[in-house]
């Protein structure tokens, strides 16, 4: 028996405006979807997945990106060439759409319940108020949320994200669509609320026997739903096939490239490393008090970010701080390199505490002690070259001009990068260049320590790895001690030969990686591990990737 | 191999500003409005070689002298004359100097003072920023115009002192816009990165913070530009700016005010011209807006 596809595009293309990188967003791409299957999409950055839902939705922001072939048939009709006013009506009622950013997805100055009405009154659907009213409790408490009452009386910004989450599914599953469009819904969640988002997803689909196109970069959120899988690259899908298939034995060499980059989850046993300790944090606390505004301003409400933190890093090892966001594993790490001040503790490096020195004093240590940031894109100048961009630590601390210049040419070459990139400006690198260059401006102070806060988190997996295998092989060649701070599990898992776990400020567990992993002892360790998307799935390994 | 450098970096540069031309030039407006300055400054600059009289000579046996278009005028006086017999042409052609000195003298002060505090104020957060701030806010709290009139009652009316007077009253735009743009910028890692090099608070300010904070600074600059010669007009026709025989264009609308109805011309060319060289300036502003600072960019 074939069953009856619900969703069919014909030979899709995608048009983009004339100076755009290539001419198709999305180029011949053919797909089904049935009733009753999670279909993932997955793709790096720039891989036309967004796009195509958004062909689907009628969401392409014309007239600049437009369907200009194919077709996208959903009950009898190509719904790529119909009205604006007949999509308005398919869309909410008949296809669902759930986004990335929960925060900016609903509006901000309006009750749940009222926008969740909404939906309701701009369908035109003939109910009595009371049931509406019904009808939105029900949702609500379909979704998950406790208290659909109190939930449906606050304004977003009462709600945490994975609640929010929660909203925006109840509103795009409101009119029961036969269809439910999800693009990277748990990208910007933490890994816990992922997990139970993703979990809330798999039974409503199941329940309603709904067809789920899901959007998604991260492989492991695909072994964990899937049913079935469409790998796209630059606009055009290079390979489709079951969930099973697709990720233990793919054919093409790109999805067997991209599922090889994808961190184990399984930590190896290392050889503990015995060297000299290089910093050694005690008792550090930071707090914040949200100060309510300027001259008149009075303490409000008090954070603990860091509660007595003690870790100590040694040469050549890599500490993973692992938590979630609101942790205080970053507070940590700026703590640790002065970019804020602490309120108490020591920081104890070359024999002396870092924390009591006056800025002067502090100038000759900064160099040993250098970082990596997270948003490539923001860390970086966008009005320096790269070279006054490398060379600026050296130059402040007073070696020649042509001296460090030399230097960052050596760099950019260890790093990966030609030496003309040091007349160029930052916005002609890619994501992952940009990290490079970010690593070796950490690395023209020639540290002892450094600090990598979420380096490779903006990053596709591919590029990802790459710069991984960058700082695992610096961190060797130049025995540096370096501090991970991160909220992936596996990307700790794979680089970090001891693992801080923070929760709320405070390290709740420490040991080493392959103990943490395989023997966690606190609670909040094994929830964090039970969320990690497809911990079952053993990522395979081939021989020609 | 460093033939290739150089010719990359050309390209970047390149690139850059035909890419602010291209955005630029699409704004019709914004492309007349600079021809028209344009032609307005090569005046300004030649002004002696292009007048054809002194613009403070008074020739007593032509007053009142209409333009050349209205019956009754010259080719001598091609714009015509004014009550003491002065050529309204060689005025004019005198006047735009004055236009561009109080345009350039404003901006220059309000840009430079703009910036330090702006920058002073978003880098020290706290006390010092908050006694800046509480002064651009009492400064703004005055009509500007009043404000203006007050500072020159007090510095003595004369063209100098005008420009002080309004430079002051636009600089806690300047400082406000600023601010607001640095403590955005401040938040970016970038900064945060310099910070851990060990970089000093100056060179966090002007080398890696500032550059970046000039697109909307020089869209408000331009802006502010036409709206310093409308003010330094208005303090003329008051009385309170440039002094006679001084040929301002806002001074000769107030000399000829008495003879708005009979002769209605003398007030209407230098009248005309203000508001010309301010829409020009204004149109420019908005086509630069669009192309330096794409966010800004109204949907089209």
């Amino acid at each position: 028996m074939t069953k009856k596809a619900i969703l069919t595009i014909n030979n899709l293309y995608v048009s983009l405006p004339e100076r755009a990188e290539r001419q198709f967003a999305v180029e011949d791409v053919s797909l089904e979807l049935f009733p009753g299957e999670i279909l993932c999409i997955v793709g790096e950055s720039g891989s036309g997945k967004s796009m195509s839902s958004n062909a689907v939705m009628g969401l392409l922001p014309k007239p600049f990106v437009y369907v200009s072939q194919g077709e996208i048939i959903f009950e009898g009709q190509d719904i790529s060439k119909i009205s604006d006013r007949d999509m308005q009506e398919i869309r909410g009622s008949k296809i669902g759409m759930i986004f990335q950013e929960p925060m900016t997805a609903l509006n901000p100055v309006m009750k749940v319940s009222k926008q969740l009405q909404e939906v309701f009154s701009s369908h035109h659907l003939k109910l009595s108020k009371a049931e509406v009213q019904a009808k939105i409790i029900q949702m609500l408490d379909d979704v998950g949320l406790p208290d659909p009452e109190i939930i449906g009386n606050s304004y977003p910004f009462e709600l945490s994200g994975g609640q929010r989450q929660r909203v925006m599914i109840a509103m795009a599953l409101a009119l029961e669509p036969t269809i439910l469009i999800a693009d990277e819904p748990t990208t910007a969640l933490d890994v816990t609320t992922q997990a139970q988002i993703l979990k809330l997803v798999a039974e409503l689909q199941k329940k309603r026997n709904m067809g789920v196109i899901f959007i998604t970069h991260d492989f492991g959120v695909v072994a964990e739903i899937a049913d079935r899988v469409i790998v796209m690259r630059e606009g055009k899908i290079v390979e489709q096939g079951d969930a099973e298939t697709i990720l233990n034995k793919p054919t093409h060499p790109y999805t067997q490239k991209l599922i090889s980059t994808v961190p184990h989850l399984g930590a190896q046993r290392k050889e503990p490393v015995t060297s000299d300790i290089v910093v050694s944090v005690k008792g550090l606390n930071k707090t914040y008090g949200t100060v309510t505004g300027g001259l008149f301003g009075k303490k409000g409400r008090v954070v603990h970010a860091s509660k007595n933190v003690d870790l100590q890093i040694r040469k050549g090892e890599t500490l993973g701080l692992v938590g979630e966001s609101g942790s205080g594993k970053s507070t940590v790490g700026r703590c640790i390199i002065r970019l804020h001040d602490s309120d108490s503790g020591e920081v104890m490096f070359d024999g002396k505490n870092i924390l009591t020195l006056s800025n002067k004093q502090m100038m000759p240590m900064r160099k040993h002690i250098q970082m990596i940031f997270q948003d490539p894109y923001a860390s970086l100048n966008p009005r320096r070259k790269i070279g006054d961009i490398i060379t600026e630590g050296p130059t402040i601390h007073g070696i020649s001009k042509a001296e460090s210049w030399q230097k960052a040419e050596e760099l950019l070459e260890i790093v990966g990068l030609s030496k003309v990139a040091l007349k160029r400006y930052p916005h002609e690198f890619s994501g992952g260049q940009r990290q490079r260059i970010g690593i070796a401006r950490a690395l023209a102070m020639s540290p002892k320590l450094l600090i990598a806060d979420e380096a490779v988190s903006a990053l596709d997996v591919s590029v990802q790895a790459q710069v991984l295998e960058l700082l695992d092989e610096i961190k060797t060649k130049m025995d540096l001690a370096m501090l991970f701070v991160t909220h992936d599990l596996r990307v700790a898992a794979q680089v970090c030969d001891k693992i801080a776990v923070m929760k709320l400020g405070e390290i709740v567990e420490y040991g080493y990686t392959y103990d943490v992993f395989h023997n966690p002892q606190h609670d909040y360790t094994k929830s964090l591990l039970e969320a990690v998307p497809g911990k079952e799935w053993v990522v395979p390994t081939f021989e020609t990737a | 191999m460093s033939d290739i450098v150089n010719e990359k970096q050309h390209s970047a540069l390149f690139d850059a500003i035909s890419g602010f031309w291209t955005e630029f030039k699409q704004n019709r407006g914004a492309l007349y409005g600079l021809i028209f300055i344009s032609i307005l400054a090569i005046v300004a600059i030649f002004a002696p070689i292009l007048a054809p009289y002194s613009p403070t000579e008074q020739y007593r046996d032509f007053l009142k002298l209409p333009p050349i278009w209205i019956e009754g005028g010259s080719w001598d006086y091609i714009f015509g004359t004014d009550a003491l017999g002065r050529d309204q042409l060689s005025r004019m052609i005198h006047g735009s100097r004055y236009s561009f000195y109080i345009g350039f003298i404003v901006i220059f002060f309000c840009l430079t003072i703009g910036i330090v505090l702006g920058l002073v104020a978003a880098f020290t957060k706290g006390f010092i920023d908050n006694i800046i701030m509480r002064a651009m806010d009492i400064i703004l709290a005055f009509p500007a115009l009043l404000m203006a009139l007050a500072l020159v009652a007090i510095l003595g009316p004369s063209l100098e002192n005008a420009m002080i007077a309004i430079a002051v009253t636009y600089i806690p735009h300047f400082v406000r816009l600023t601010r607001a743009q640095a403590l955005s910028e401040l938040g970016k890692d970038y900064v945060s990165s310099s910070k851990t090099m060990g970089a000093s608070k100056a060179r966090l300010m002007f080398i890696n913070v500032l550059p970046n904070c000039m697109a909307p600074l020089i869209v408000q600059a331009t802006m502010s530009f036409s709206s310093a010669i409308l003010d330094a007009a208005a303090l003329g026709f008051l009385g309170m700016g440039a002094q006679p025989p001084t040929p301002e264009w806002g001074t000769m609308l107030a000399d000829s005010r008495q003879y708005i109805l009979s002769d209605p011309w003398l007030m209407t060319i230098p009248g005309l011209f203000i508001l010309l060289t301010v829409l020009s300036i204004n149109l420019i502003g908005d086509g630069m807006r669009d192309g330096l600072d794409p966010k800004m960019k109204s949907n089209k």
